[in-house]
């Protein structure tokens, strides 16, 4: 009997043992092709981490086509909204509404400047975007949809008839030509609607476009104007109190930190059982496959090239734009393997222009509150954060800064922008006098090794340099 | 005489602390009478109100110009119960008074009372050498706007139109 | 129902899916064998066959091995990069991408017997333990000079090689070494085929033959490590050796071919 009794425990422990071995082998090896695995999406059912939930919402492709400023104009005053600021969302949901109704519904209708000047001056929302994008991939992303006479788009502002609430006017200032569009749609905005009543709405703040003070052209009178301000940029007259930045190497003993090395080495296809690692004297770890190096610099720098532009990273998509896309969720996967800091975003700083090959170069740069970091050009010889170069539809070269920053409890206040362009050395930035845009960004102190808000301005070609006071 | 003599000193005295405290008032600029006018017309263009009379329903009203480097600009607004221009002040009671910069522009918010204000802008480079420039700005009440407003919607005509 | 032998026959068929989940699953270490590359020998000899009558070229077919088990890479440190490399108490230098040392002792006229030890001493002192390596004497015209050749897990790693010249009261050493972590160096589970050595021969002998005229042995053909630098050259702190063929000639030339890809990888003297 005792025997008997043997045989059974020894069963069941048996049993047991198969099961826990066929679970095991279930949930971590690919039984089945990708992206159908019943057991792991019913583990990630049961036991889903924030990780999991964030990869189905984030849409990095979205996340790009977000203005990166909506100032809301109650006629009393402009505040400013950003990404991380309380309505952002609300505005943001309305916007992509009204997007799909202007560009399915397109006209090629075109107004007067004064019209324009009057919406953002009544009640309405402006939105401003970081870079210029094309029409095609503003409207329809990568559908080639939009068959109107826009060009490329940066700003549009959208303002109720005040006879009907349910008609919006949507004018869109055309970022190549600067004729302003202006389309009639059927749309109930909810934001209008809270901005009407101004007590809803309010801030410490006092912001003026230029073309309302009038400094965005040169006036018959007998004071020469030493400097103009673009008529659309928001000139706050009011200082602004930012937090200072500190940062860390994410690549500090980089060697020994085989999780990230091999999550991102798997991202950029290496066979992790073949590959050839180098540490070098100075710490930083080279891989090296057949057809390109993958090194990460222990000074932070993540960088990979191909040995020549006929090999790389094949990104998906048949169209450029679909290529596009593709490069900007490579560039998301990658980051995503990253440690950063709560807090960062990153976003495009390159314009979008009417890509017809699959050959471009997209770079862009981390946001903290909000506020741009401008890579120092002098340390890492990169004059971006995330740079990546497209050749034929594979990625030949990529470099992304692995940085970590952070805000900490020291602020500085930024004058008024008066003051700040007071500052101005013009004979060095403004090489024509006028100022495109002006806003706050961080700068990076070597010496103390933090970053500080400061005023920078941006010069008709693009260039931006930071006011030092 | 001795009597004569007191009432006389007296009477100096008063006559020359009000003199001196009208000129250190004069001098110290925190109100200048109604006919105050400047010596120069190149220091400052005044921007914003485009107009010398203009009408505005904002009670925030931004003055803004382009001014010689150096000028300082104060502004003031006039007091019909002292019949003469008091120097505005901020919100911590700061006057309203900056050196324009090597930008030359100049900007600068304001309260409105309802109905008329008179600002007077000074704009000095020396105390022999300055500017003035005086504005009137008329604020219509939001109680009022909306009447009109009311009366203009049922005819189909918006406010903006008017107001253009 | 003679519940009795319904359980000894499940037994056996729970214990038969045990034993097969066990050996099938990855990381499992019970029933792995290690991946092989075999050559069949009609093979080799119509090898020796193509390179005897186009190149001239003579090879025995005895040193040609049928069988390479399949080897992963490993990561390997340069022992001029270790702390021990300074902290030895003998004095080391770089000379490139090699190391040099000059070591005065006490032995005033060296032998076999008492080099080794001495050799064996100091090699133990900078952490190179006797098991991984194997030393050859050879008489020269500069008096007892030896090799010390590295083995790591019994393959040899072909750039771990230290000369030694013994002369009065002095030892000089001029080498290279790396030190690894990984004992664990075959391949297991699927895995690639290692390229054929009887391509690689013809591919060696071919390109010889560019430079060379006439005809030569073949004298050796191992199959080990190799430390291939990336990009310009330069030595690294860690780096990877990877597997290779060796073949040496009578002539003194060693070429070097990725085991895996067949490629060529450097040529020694």
């Amino acid at each position: 009997m005792k025997f008997e009794r043997m045989k059974t425990i020894l069963l069941v422990l048996l049993v047991i043992s198969s099961i826990v071995l066929t679970i095991n082998k279930w949930f971590n090896e690919k039984l089945w092709p990708e992206g159908y695995n019943f057991f792991s999406d019913v583990k990630n059912f049961f036991f889903s981490s924030d990780d999991d939930k964030k990869e189905y919402l984030f849409d990095p492709v979205e996340e790009i086509l977000k203005p990166s400023e909506i100032i809301v104009n109650n006629s009393q005053n402009h505040i400013l909204y950003t990404k991380s600021s309380e309505y952002y969302q609300n505005f943001f949901a309305e916007i992509k509404d009204i997007i799909e109704l202007v560009s399915s519904d397109y006209t090629n209708d075109k107004c007067k400047i004064e019209e324009w000047n009057n919406a953002l001056k009544g009640k309405s929302y402006y939105f401003s975007y970081p870079v210029k994008y094309n029409s095609d991939y503003f409207f329809s992303r990568d559908k080639k949809i939009y068959k109107g006479d826009i060009k490329a788009v940066k700003e549009f502002a959208v303002v109720n008839d005040i006879r009907i609430p349910s008609l919006v006017y949507v004018y869109i200032k055309d970022a190549e030509t600067g004729d302003i569009f202006k389309q009639e749609i059927s749309y109930e905005s909810k934001m209008l609607e809270i901005i009407s009543d101004n007590s809803a709405i309010q801030s410490d703040e006092t912001n003026y476009f230029s073309f309302e003070l009038k400094f965005d052209s040169e006036k018959q009178g007998t004071v020469t104007q030493p400097i103009i301000i673009d008529p659309d940029v928001l000139i706050s007259i009011t200082p602004k109190t930012l937090s200072s930045i500190t940062e860390e190497n994410l690549f500090d003993a980089i060697s020994e930190n085989k999780q990230i090395y091999n999550s991102i080495l798997s991202e950029f296809g290496y066979n992790t059982s073949s590959i050839r690692k180098y540490v070098e004297s100075d710490n930083s770890v080279v891989f090296v496959e057949n057809y390109g190096t993958l090194k990460f610099h222990s000074d932070g720098v993540l960088e990979f090239k191909s040995i020549d532009n006929s090999k790389g990273i094949e990104l998906g998509g048949d169209t450029a734009y679909e290529c596009l896309n593709s490069c900007i969720s490579f560039v998301d996967a990658i980051t995503e393997h990253i440690p950063f800091a709560e807090g960062m975003n990153w976003q495009l700083s390159s314009d979008i222009p009417d890509v017809k090959s699959k050959t471009f170069t997209l770079v862009f740069d981390y946001y903290v509150n909000d506020n741009m970091l401008v890579t120092p050009f002098e340390l890492y010889n990169m004059k971006n954060s995330i740079i990546v170069e497209v050749v034929s539809g594979k990625i030949v070269k990529y470099q992304q800064l692995c940085r970590s920053y952070s805000s900490i409890n020291q602020f500085v206040t930024c004058p008024s922008v008066i003051d700040a362009i007071d500052a101005i050395e013009q004979q060095l930035y403004l090489p024509d006098n006028i100022i495109s845009d002006i806003f706050t960004a961080y700068t990076y102190d070597s010496i103390n090794g933090i970053w500080y808000p400061a005023w920078y301005v941006e010069n008709s070609h693009g260039d931006i340099a930071s006011i030092v006071l | 005489m001795k009597k004569l003599t007191k009432v006389f000193t007296s009477v100096v005295l008063i006559i020359v602390m009000s003199a001196i405290s009208f000129v250190s008032a004069m001098a110290n600029g925190s109100s200048l009478p109604e006919n105050y006018s400047g010596t120069v017309d190149y220091l400052i263009d005044i921007r914003n109100p485009e107009t010398i009379v203009s009408t505005t329903t904002n009670r925030n009203c931004v003055i803004s110009a382009v001014a010689v480097k150096g000028t300082k600009v104060t502004l003031y607004a006039y007091n019909q119960w002292t019949g003469a221009y008091e120097v505005l002040t901020n919100a911590h009671g700061e006057r309203m008074e900056t050196y324009v910069g090597s930008s030359g522009l100049y900007v600068q918010q304001i309260t409105l009372k309802d109905g008329l204000n008179s600002i007077m802008v000074v704009a000095h480079s020396s105390n022999v050498t300055y500017e003035v420039v005086k504005l009137e700005i008329s604020l219509l009440n939001q109680g009022y706007m909306d009447n009109v407003n009311a009366k203009f919607k049922s005819n189909g005509i918006g406010v903006k139109d008017i107001f253009r | 129902m003679n519940w009795k032998r319904i359980k000894t026959f499940l037994i056996v068929l729970f214990l038969i899916i045990n034993i097969y989940l066990l050996s099938t699953t990855s990381g499992s270490v019970i029933f792995r064998v290690p991946t092989v590359s075999k050559i069949e020998k009609e093979t080799v000899q119509k090898t020796i066959d193509v390179i005897s009558n186009n190149y001239g070229v003579n090879l025995n077919k005895n040193i040609v091995p049928l069988k390479f088990t399949n080897l992963v890479n490993i990561d390997v440190t340069n022992f001029i990069f270790t702390d021990v490399f300074q902290n030895s108490g003998f004095e080391f230098v770089q000379n490139s991408s090699d190391f040099e040392c000059v070591i005065k002792t006490q032995t005033y006229s060296y032998t076999e017997d008492n080099a080794k030890e001495e050799i064996t001493h100091i090699l133990s002192k900078v952490g190179i333990d006797p098991s991984s390596y194997k030393i050859n004497f050879k008489k020269s015209d500069h008096g007892l000079v030896c090799t010390v050749s590295e083995y790591v897990s019994g393959y040899p790693v072909f750039d771990g090689r230290i000369y030694a010249e013994f002369t009065s009261s002095t030892i000089k050493l001029r080498g290279n070494w790396y030190f690894t972590e990984q004992t664990e160096v075959k391949r297991y589970g699927n895995s690639d085929r290692l390229a054929d050595i009887t391509s690689v021969l013809i591919d060696c002998v071919s390109s010889i033959s560019v430079n060379r005229e006439g005809s030569y042995t073949i004298k050796d053909i191992g199959y080990g490590y190799i430390v291939e630098y990336y990009g310009d050259k330069v030595i690294t702190k860690s780096a990877s050796a990877i597997p290779c063929y060796m073949i040496e000639t009578d002539f003194g030339g060693r070429y070097f071919y990725d085991a895996y890809n067949g490629n060529f990888i450097k040529q020694e003297e």
